[in-house]
């Protein structure tokens, strides 16, 4: 098994080797259709292997290591460790970069001629090796190494069609933050350098515990940060709306699908396996995740550009997965191993879950903008005539990340759910109050992921057109429908077979530390997943009931009603002719709930109004409504923070005065630090 | 395998009388407002006369208007068959759990909400909206006042909520009273009930439910009307025999059947008056004072399960 794991490895950095270079080979204007083809196709064939080597590494139990001979710069050797953890998020990057390379292939088609697809190709296999690397690194170097890879190679993803500016100013937005985040974890590694004396993570395992606290809680707070940056935590996420939506489609589907989950697989390693950390910060990751996941389906619900707001939904869903790790760590932390694990799978279940329906959902939606060339929800309106598949692509995206059962999204949040209850039994009071605030917080994003999701598909897909060019609009091609497909009905399979699944992914949290076993279960009838005696969930019952409700009901009203007539008429509008403005927009489908929550989302409403007569305004000639929601992030944390730096740098300005004499000053008093401080 | 009968029972009592409850909230309603009113096997007409007439389908529609009311009264269905409604004799019924009680509700929202988008007209879109804001609002509430309950008897399942605090007594229900409060107030709002929404007519502002459904006709609006009566008795039934379990006998057998029954039909009776008399007495909220109704339940319950827990 091992060896497969090795062969099976090595083989998927091959094929995204040949996939980088095969690209730049055949990067030319006459051969760039080729070469994009090859770009995508080595990818998917990268990805098939990785999907066989981690889906058998997971099952085996084994773990994988190796090390690749290094330059010897700073470390011997760059060594490889894929255990059940690393192969669990590899096997997620790989299932959605299946999909997405064989969607790419169609989805670029459209670039042929317009944008350099050569480079795009090269970047799109770097940036899925690299994401490779990140999870499968085992020490602090490679990993470094890899983590601005991804970033560097996702960085020219995003800007990619780079005629259009507002590409170019979210890629620079992108990886300033990027490179911000990353500093702290340069600085983080460093210390861990500097507490253990060595850049292997093996090291970090085994002295982890023996590291004095202060200095692990210094360490951890640069992690949380480095990482929280990486997975657009609230309010460290203002980068993913921008840069999210910017990406061709399907690097949006891979973005927002994995890349961000490499960052909550860090986490995991740090405050769960590597360090012992406080239960003060188990607490904050769930005070993180519960403010990320609320905000962020508000700040969804408040877009109308399709691919902004799924990027929103990636903010929301990241929070829901914190809530399971930082319930995991504040378990561990109380020495729940039991209820520490039932948290652990939770977040790394629904990882997998939003993996799957976020790049399902990101698919279908750039298959609207492939065909309608508008992210803009308003103007869309009864697409599902013409495009009855990706509908249904992208409603059972929708019915999953509401968490509506019987699909995946549903059993991830109800194992979230249970481990904030076992939280809110079993822990001391003050960490029962956050708990229970965060089952809230649950409970009302859940709702509102609903009703998000109910305007998104209903102004999308429903009614009827709301501009008049979509005669041109098409059906996507078989290529692109297949990986749709592909992750539709893993989306089912991942929430009716979840009896089969959640024992699986307890396996690999448990495997993280010894001795212990997991909280969950299987009994009782219909092979549930139980959580001791408190709660079942029988994904099969579910399934079965819904869908024998649905068919009775259907068999008997035929029967009831066989002979009645249906015919077709216009819908009724008071008499009114009956056009595409009496329709629900998406700004007023979310007004009312942006009303409810006013007081977070501080919306503006400005009324213009051009009158026949300016002298006598009672007859109005247009009248304009701009409603928007301000960053407030940027108006109280990040402008007052770069004003700040930029003040502070004129400040230091004044050192430079090029005065001859002030320059020597500074080297004596340089020097004469120095030798007092070698002498001290 | 005996719980699939009972699974079964409980989807037959639940769409047998489902109309039946709508009835007698009507003639209590006509009787307060000093009608004769209609009898109160008249939603059974109703639904009969629907069923046998032609259907008009909005050119507008797609497959999902076609299949919602499908979907619709299915989840009604599956919802039903994890009730504890003869008595909670499996402490564990497949579908009982209060999660999938929530989450189902939510889904037939969801495609009653689409639905109502899907023809075009600005009513079912504006149904759409408000029907979501409330339902999302109402989840919270919902879900806790649930779980406060699950906190007392340590059991999530309807059932073994049922089972748990039909053993409590004295001071230890204080908790559960407020938390029945909360669950109250989600009734009314998932029920489209006064002060919420207003079941008796689309043609006012405030209308959710009803405009969401204005373009059915036929057996597909049958179905629609049908699964919201289905879905109050169902709420109905939680409040009476999960939430106030007592007289529910906790075992089955020979004429436990009948007592079961029996106590059920007492207990909702008194609900359904209940309601009926607070749809008399009260005026209907306007939309926006509607979220501060939805947060105090979520609060009552939050309050409810700091009361059970510290």
């Amino acid at each position: 098994m091992e060896i497969l794991a090795q062969y099976g490895f090595e083989a998927m950095m091959i094929f995204f080797g040949a996939g980088a270079v095969l690209s730049l080979a055949f990067a030319s204007r006459k051969n760039e259709r080729i070469g994009s083809t090859l770009a995508h196709a080595c990818a998917a064939l990268a990805s098939l292997v990785g999907i066989a080597f981690s889906v058998a590494t997971i099952l085996s139990g084994t773990t994988f290591t190796a090390s690749i001979p290094g330059i010897g710069i700073v470390v011997e050797n760059w060594n490889v460790h894929i255990d059940g953890l690393a192969a669990f998020f590899i096997a997620t990057i790989s299932i959605v970069a299946l999909a997405a390379s064989i969607y790419g292939i169609s989805y670029q088609r459209q670039f042929f001629g317009v944008y350099r697809l050569g480079h795009f190709g090269f970047f799109y296999n770097m940036f899925l090796a690299s994401m490779v690397l990140v999870i499968a690194a085992n020490n602090s170097i490679l990993f470094l190494l890899a983590w601005e890879v991804m970033t560097i190679a996702s960085y020219f993803l995003v800007v990619f069609e780079r005629r259009e500016e507002r590409n170019i100013s979210a890629g620079t937005l992108y990886i300033l933050i990027s490179q911000l985040g990353a500093a702290f974890l340069f600085a983080g590694l460093l210390l861990v350098h500097q507490a253990t004396g060595s850049w292997d993570f093996d090291a970090i395992r085994m002295l982890g515990s023996s590291v004095s606290p202060a200095m692990t809680n210094v360490i951890l707070a640069l992690m949380l940060i480095g990482f929280s940056t990486k997975a657009g935590v609230i309010p460290l996420h203002i980068w993913l709306p921008e840069a999210h939506p910017a990406a061709p489609s399907h690097v949006s589907a891979l973005m927002s699908g994995v890349m961000i989950k490499t960052a909550i697989f860090m986490m995991v390693r740090f405050f769960i396996e590597f360090f012992p950390a406080d239960f003060s910060w188990g607490l904050t990751i769930l005070a993180l995740g519960a403010i990320s996941s609320l905000l962020g389906v508000l700040y969804a619900l408040s877009e109308h550009d399709i691919k902004r707001l799924l990027a929103f939904h990636s903010v929301e869903n990241i929070g829901i997965i914190l809530l399971g790790v930082g319930a995991s760590v504040t378990f561990f932390a109380h020495d729940l191993p039991a209820a520490g694990f039932l948290a652990l799978a939770a977040g790394l279940y629904h990882t997998v879950n939003h993996a799957l329906f976020k790049s399902l959902l990101f698919l279908s939606a750039g298959s609207v903008v492939h065909a309608t060339h508008t992210r803009n929800m308003e103007e869309y309106g009864g697409l599902i005539r013409v495009m009855p598949w990706t509908a249904a692509f992208f409603l059972i995206g929708a019915v999953s990340i509401s968490g509506l059962p019987p699909f995946n999204g549903f059993v991830s949040e109800w194992l979230t759910f249970q481990s904030l209850f076992a939280g809110i039994a079993a822990l001391p009071v003050f960490s029962k109050m956050i708990f229970l605030a965060s089952a809230a917080s649950l409970a009302l994003t859940g709702g509102l992921a609903a009703a998000c999701f109910v305007k998104a598909f209903g102004t999308t897909f429903l009614a009827r057109s709301r501009a008049e060019t979509h005669e041109k609009v098409h059906e996507s091609d078989l290529l692109m429908r297949v990986p749709m497909a592909f992750l539709a009905l893993l989306t089912l399979l991942f929430g009716v077979g979840a009896s089969s699944l959640t024992p699986l992914i307890q396996s690999i949290a448990t495997a993280l530390k010894t001795g212990v076993a997991g909280g969950m279960t299987l009994g009782h009838p219909g092979n549930a997943i139980a959580v001791g005696d408190f709660s079942a969930l029988s994904m099969v019952a579910v399934f079965v009931a819904v869908i024998f409700g649905i068919v009775v009901t259907y068999l008997l009203v035929g029967i009831v009603s066989r002979n009645r007539k249906v015919t077709l008429s216009r819908t009724w509008n008071c008499g009114a002719p009956l056009t595409p403005r009496m329709e629900i927009t998406a700004t007023a489908f979310s007004r009312s709930i942006m009303t409810v929550f006013k007081g977070l989302l501080r919306p503006t409403i400005q009324r213009d109004a051009e009158y026949h007569d300016a002298e006598m305004r009672y007859f109005a000639k247009s009248r304009m409504v701009h409603l928007s929601v301000p960053n407030l992030y940027r108006t109280y944390l990040y402008d007052p923070a770069a004003s700040l730096l930029e003040q502070s740098a004129l400040r230091a300005r004044r050192i430079q005065t090029g005065n001859l004499n002030a320059y020597i000053l500074y080297i004596f008093l340089t020097i004469a630090t120095l030798v007092w401080w070698a002498l001290k | 395998m005996d719980f699939l009968y009972l699974m079964a029972v409980n989807v037959g009592i639940v769409s047998a009388l489902s109309p039946l409850s709508i009835g007698i909230i009507r003639k209590i309603k006509a009787r307060v407002q000093n009608r004769v009113g209609a009898s109160i096997f008249q939603p059974y007409r109703d639904l009969l006369k629907l069923f046998r007439k032609d259907e008009v389908v909005s050119e507008d529609a797609s497959w999902i208007f076609l299949a919602a009311p499908y979907i619709v009264f299915g989840t009604t269905l599956a919802i039903a068959s994890g009730l504890p409604i003869l008595s909670p004799t499996f402490a564990f019924l497949p579908m009982g759990d209060v999660l999938v009680f929530a989450y189902l509700l939510a889904a037939g929202a969801f495609f009653l909400a689409l639905a109502g988008v899907d023809v075009g007209g600005a009513f079912g879109g504006f149904g759409g909206s408000r029907e979501m804001m409330i339902a999302s609002l109402t989840e919270g509430g919902l879900i806790l006042s649930l779980i406060a309950a699950a906190f007392l008897a340590d059991s999530t399942n309807l059932s073994g909520i049922a089972i748990g605090i039909a053993q409590l007594n004295g001071t230890e229900l204080l908790p559960l009273f407020i938390a029945a409060g909360a669950f109250f107030i989600s009734l009314l709002a998932e029920n489209a009930r006064y002060p919420v929404d207003n079941p008796a007519t689309h043609l006012e502002l405030t209308m959710v439910h009803e405009a969401m459904i204005l373009e059915y006709s036929g057996a597909r609006l049958a179905l629609m009307e049908w699964a919201s009566a289905n879905k109050l008795l169902i709420f109905v039934a939680v409040f009476v025999n999960v939430l106030l379990p007592w007289g529910t006998p906790l075992f089955l057998g020979g004429s436990s059947l009948a007592i079961g029954f029996g106590w059920f039909a007492l207990k909702a009776l008194i609900i359904l008056l209940a309601i009926a008399l607070i749809e008399s007495g009260m005026a209907k909220f306007r939309i926006f004072r509607v979220p501060d109704m939805l947060f105090t339940s979520l609060v009552l319950s939050v309050i409810a399960i700091l009361l059970v827990i510290i």
